[in-house]
This record gives C-alpha cells, structure tokens and sequence, in this order.
C-alpha cells in the first residue's frame, strides 16, 4: 500500500477516519520505512509539545489587569440605563450619578483640586461603605495580584496590582465587584493598619462595557499624584505583604 | 456577556500569549497583542458560536490582529508564500548549512524556519488545533494545512536530526 507523508502526518495527528487509520496502521506495522517516516511526524509533534510546557509558562504583568477587565465585562447588568461614575474626595464630596460622558471634564477638575489642594487624597464619610471590612483587610493581608476572592454572596474582590507610593508605604489595588458594578479602590498600609485612600464608583452600562482601569482619569490622576511606583512583581509583592 | 465566556478567555490567556510570542517573537509586541485580542473578543462575544471551541476562534482574531499590526509597520514588502512554491525553498545554501548545525533543542529549530512554517506547527502541535480548525484560523484550505503542515514537520526534523 502506497501511503504519501501527509496521510502518514494525518495518522500520527489522529486526523483520519477509523476506516482508512486501520488501514495504514497495519501497512505501517508491516513495513520498516514507513515506521520510520512516521517517526519525523510524531517526534516532531512530541518534542514541540513536551518543550512549550515549560517554555511559555512564564505569565506577563498585565494579566491581572486583563483579568479585571475580563471580569468586569462578565458582570453586565440587565437594566442598569446609563453608565455612571463618581469619584471621592474631600475638597470636592462629589456625589455619584455623574453621568460618564463629561469623564474628562471631571478627571481634569479633579486633577487640578488635587494639585491645588495640597497633594493628599483621603477618603471621606461621604464614600459610605469605604472603610475596609474583615474580608477586604483579609484579601489585602493574602491574597496576592491577580486572584479574586468572594467577599460574600455577591461580591467579589478581585486584586489588581501592589506598589509603593512616593512615602514607600505599600498600597494595592483592587475591584470589588457585585450583580451592578464595580467599585475600584486603592488602599495602603499605614502602620499595620490598611487605610483606604481611593474609591470611585463604576456602574456598567447595558452593553457590559466596563473600563479598564488605564483609562479611568481619576484613578490615574490619583496614582500621578500619590507617585505611584510601578507594580510589584509576584516574588516582590509576597515579600512585601510578608513584613 | 455570560460570565462563563470571561472565565474560558481568561483560561485561554496563556495560550493566547504564547501564540502572539511565537508570531511576533516580541514580549512586548506579545502583551498587545493579547490586549488587543481581549478587547476585540469582548465586543464581539456575540458573534461567536458556543457551538464550536473558543480557542480557534480567539487564535483567529489574535492572527488578524497581528496581520494588521505589520501592515502598519509597513515593514515588509509583497509577501509571496514561498512554501506554496516549493521548487524556489532550498536552492541557496544557507539551508544546507543550517541543517549541519544540528539544533537541540526543538523550538529554537522552529524559530529558523519561516513564519508560515512555524504559525501553523505551534498551531497544530502546540496548540493541539486540529486541521480543520487551523485551516479556520489560516484562512486556508485544510488541502493547505496539510501541505505545508507536512513540510514543516519534515523541516523541523531534519533540523533536530530525526531520522
């Protein structure tokens, strides 16, 4: 039986029917030639395979943040009408329910309080659920950049990324998210103590549309302002988390 | 979007990530193009068939978006498929020298070959695609696949010295 190299490929790749692999196994069993020129096929195949195991295994910083952005998309609410965003401060208590569209305008005026008002962004009252409860202070104790926790039944907290900020206090960035958005927040520790320092409220819009948080203003406006380092690597953040 | 969509792409990032450094060879050029293919994916979760694997499907916009990228570079002139033009491989003899300098380990002897050669061995054998989802992904017949596949088999293991 007269098999060409791309049926013997098809064999050795288990892309050909039951009727015609019966067929060239038993022409193959017969005959030395073929038994070795299925070798190139199959070896090659194996060798590839058994090298790229460990060969791409290495992971990239912006996998968390792709993760995130992932996840967020995956939590479209049905109903929600407008997408919303509102971001804390002291100088200006803000409330939410800005509608997204002047995002710029308020980053900018944001910016501009922050720079004027004396460097120093702190959280106030008017966040509301601000303050870090047990499950938060536990995710920001352990759990390290990439990886998301259920906080209860709605909510999961997905850590984003760990730096130092200009005074090396080590500060992480996280999500938490429920069935109708996601808060982003940034908390250091001071002391410690973990002591929440950001906060900005996303609500996604109908089409899931979420945004990843290199285009959210205000958070960059904060990381600019805080001179924020660039994030730990995994071996870094253990160590640092570990002090 | 169902969440179940967002937990299978994320499992695929790594996998999308390998493809890209396999096309690109760049880490960097890498990162964007897995970014790239997140963000596209996102906005067009609906026209993908849950019917079929995810995989395939990702690796095709992941290609395309390549594609695109060195377009815009610009860095390459016409491209001819030498591979479907077998009388022109071989006949200078940087080849044959090549083959002498017997190669270890398996994916640096993929890293000489041409990039049609290795797109479609990491394709198939690292990503276990079969042919017919790689002809998706090529945008190929599955006739091509086989033929070049075949080619780049015998290439790779001439280079690692299977005989």
């Amino acid at each position: 039986m007269q098999i060409d190299d791309e049926t013997l490929m098809a064999f050795a790749d288990g892309e050909l029917d039951p009727a015609t692999t019966t067929r060239v196994a038993a022409a193959i069993d017969a005959d030395p030639d073929l038994q070795a020129r299925l070798r190139l096929f199959s070896e090659s195949r194996n060798r590839l395979q058994a090298e790229a195991q460990d060969a791409f295994a290495q992971s990239s910083a912006q996998d968390a943040q792709l993760i995130a952005r992932i996840r967020a998309a995956s939590v479209a609410p049905a109903n929600t009408a407008a997408a919303t965003s509102g971001a804390v401060d002291i100088s200006a208590a803000t409330p939410g329910n800005i509608n997204r569209r002047p995002l710029a305008a308020i980053a900018a005026a944001l910016a501009l309080a922050l720079i004027g008002g004396g460097l120093w962004w702190q959280l106030g009252d008017s966040a509301g659920s601000a303050r870090l409860d047990a499950a938060q202070v536990a995710a920001l104790d352990n759990l390290p950049s990439g990886e998301a926790q259920a906080l209860d039944e709605q909510t999961t907290l997905t850590m984003i990324a760990s730096y130092r900020n200009g005074k090396d206090e080590l500060c992480r960035e996280f999500e938490t998210h429920n069935a109708t958005g996601m808060k982003i927040s940034v908390a250091c520790r001071d002391r410690d103590d973990w002591s929440p320092r950001f906060a900005m409220d996303v609500e996604a819009a109908t089409d899931g549309y979420v945004p990843a948080a290199g285009e959210l203003e205000e958070l960059d406006a904060f990381l600019a302002n805080t001179q924020a380092g660039a994030p730990l690597t995994p071996e870094e953040e253990a160590a640092a988390l570990a002090e | 979007m169902d969440a179940a969509f967002g937990e299978s792409l994320i499992e695929l990032l790594p996998n999308l990530r390998r493809y890209a450094i396999s096309l690109s060879r760049r880490v960097d050029i890498a990162d964007d193009l897995v970014q790239i293919t997140v963000e596209r994916a996102l906005a067009n979760h609906a026209s993908y068939d849950s019917g079929m694997r995810l995989e395939p499907w990702l690796f095709r916009i992941l290609r395309n978006a390549y594609i695109d990228m060195t377009r815009r570079n610009r860095t390459q002139g016409t491209q001819l498929d030498v591979f479907e033009m077998p009388d022109i491989v071989s006949t200078d003899g940087v080849a044959t020298v090549e083959t002498r300098l017997m190669l270890h380990s398996a994916l640096d002897a993929m890293e000489t070959l041409p990039v049609e050669q290795r797109d479609i061995l990491h394709l198939v054998c690292i990503e276990e695609l079969s042919y017919a989802e790689t002809a998706e992904v090529l945008s190929i017949p599955k006739g091509t696949v086989m033929s070049r596949l075949a080619r780049a088999r015998m290439a790779l293991s001439e280079k690692l010295g299977i005989k």
